[in-house]
């Protein structure tokens, strides 16, 4: 078998990933909306859930599963890390995981097949990424009627 | 929206699976993650080998930058993992202002985790068993002809690794015959030999630094066998020095008793020590004859006979069975639950 080579994370990442042809871009030009520590150059960050997300719309073209907040985080205050040992999803009407974010031991290689204007095969690093926000325990039920919860759908299953 | 969480709430969405991306999550050892940081990070490979040596196709999957090697292994997590990033949502009613949230685009199973290679691995043994052994022009292990690049591409490891590797084994390329060869031990012999009779004739002095021109001619050009073998003999016994090269002495006294040694045993017979001794002088340059002695040799021979006659050690034996023993070792090691589970059982 041949070797497969593995290419960097393309600098100006912004240009590299809006030529690909891809249905979906990796989007650089959206707000990213998370705290500045877990954003990366191609806005890839990861969450871990322990168990499944069960969405019900299977019709729908995008699933609203829920919120994702960051209670105790400040953005006047970037040193301040506390706010790491804190994290909130909101799943459908009903549920809430509590987590934390997570400094990984090891960094992550976001790898995947290459693509963009060259035609060169072979595989690429799209990006490093070095926390993730991890749901390590049962959701909570909860009684959640906030403004746009209607079209939330999903439901955790341990 | 932000009736439960503050300010920075995001919505999370989650996109169908049909339209979901494909990505691999890599654990990067601090090495890797420093040369994707560097000023011009290097391509790096996956290489896996051309199940030549009996393992199961998979189970050599590597990781190569251009002189380090890592052994890839899947490890799968129970956790559900998403891959999200930064979404414009869509938003029905215009006079709710469309925020960002983020959108997982991808799930990953699973995470590749990359170990170092052991130092005592290497590349050699994959090599040896794919290139044919060369004894002369009409005397070939037949196989198809391939170039060194394709080789080494189905070799799970770096091209540092792969070329160290190759010079090892002495391994030439020719085009006539084609393709890529290690010699046995009689061909090295016979080209090292030959290579030696022309210095004399040339009154080259190998032992000291030889310029290029002058290295070249100790190769004799007209000889049955490519030159290639001969450019591969002079290539593992000389360094380079300031002005030229000369042979490593100490190298080449070793490498010179394994070849002969090599040559006279052929077809697994012992030879007796005088005879191996006298050979092996003869092939050192005059300067160095009295310096063999089978000190130089240690680890690379046994003696059998009381000492009265020689077999050379074959190093991928012995790798092999220490191989074997630590397998046994891990075995002995799962013995160890063995009664504990019978017990719950």
């Amino acid at each position: 078998m041949p070797s497969i080579p593995i290419y960097p994370p393309r600098t100006g990442t912004t240009t590299g990933f809006q030529a690909s042809g891809q249905k979906i871009n990796l989007q650089t030009n959206t707000q990213n909306p998370l705290p500045t520590i877990l954003q990366t150059p191609s806005g890839l960050a990861l969450i871990e859930i322990q168990g499944t997300v069960n969405t019900q719309n299977l019709a729908s073209d995008e699933r609203n599963v829920g919120w994702l907040d960051f209670p105790l985080y400040d953005p006047q205050q970037p040193d301040d890390q506390t706010w790491m040992k804190k994290a909130l999803l909101f799943v459908g009407k009903h549920q809430r995981l509590t987590g934390e974010v997570k400094k990984l031991p090891k960094p992550l290689g976001v790898l995947r097949r290459r693509q963009g204007e060259d035609s060169e095969e072979g595989l690429e690093f799209v990006d490093v990424v070095r926390y993730k926000v991890l749901f390590a325990h049962r959701p909570e039920p909860i009684g959640w009627k906030g403004a746009g919860t209607d079209d939330l759908d999903g439901e955790v299953e341990v | 929206m932000s009736s439960q969480g503050g300010h920075t709430a995001a919505q999370f969405s989650i996109l169908p699976e049909d339209q979901h991306q494909s990505f691999r999550l890599v654990e990067l050892p601090p090495e890797i993650l420093q040369l994707l940081e560097s000023e011009n990070p290097p391509i790096l490979y996956f290489k896996s080998a051309e199940g030549t040596l009996g393992q199961p196709k998979n189970s050599t999957a590597a990781l190569c930058t251009s002189d380090k090697t890592y052994h890839v292994r899947q490890v799968n997590h129970s956790n559900s993992v998403f891959i999200t990033q930064s979404s414009k949502l869509r938003s029905e009613n215009d006079n709710v202002q469309s925020s960002s949230g983020i959108e997982a685009i991808a799930t990953s199973g699973f995470t590749l985790e990359l170990t170092p290679v052991a130092k005592t691995e290497s590349a050699t043994p994959y090599l040896k068993a794919m290139l044919p052994l060369y004894i002369s022009s009409d005397q070939i292990e037949p196989r198809d002809p391939i170039t060194k690049a394709q080789l080494f591409a189905d070799v799970p490891f770096s091209e540092v690794e792969c070329n160290q590797a190759w010079k090892s084994l002495t391994s030439f390329e020719s085009s006539n015959p084609p393709g890529c060869f290690r010699p046995s031990g009689k061909a090295k012999i016979k080209a090292w030999i030959s290579i030696l009779t022309q210095a004399t004739a040339t009154s080259v002095d190998l032992t000291a630094s030889v310029h290029a021109e002058q290295m070249s001619s100790v190769v004799d050009t007209t000889e049955d066998w490519p030159v290639e073998l001969s450019y591969a003999i002079l290539d593992s016994l000389c360094i380079d020095t300031k002005d030229g090269r000369c042979l490593r002495k100490d190298q080449s006294l070793r490498q010179l008793g394994i070849w002969q040694l090599d040559a006279l045993t052929q077809g697994g017979r012992s030879v007796a020590k005088a005879e191996f001794m006298s050979s092996w002088s003869d092939c050192l340059p005059e300067k160095w004859r009295s310096e063999a002695t089978l000190d130089v040799l240690q680890g690379a021979y046994t003696t059998e006979e009381n000492g009265k006659s020689l077999r050379p050690v074959d190093e991928t034996q012995v790798a092999q069975t220490q191989a074997k023993l630590s397998l046994g070792a891990k075995r002995k090691w799962h013995e160890k639950f063995r009664p504990a589970s019978k017990k719950t059982a």
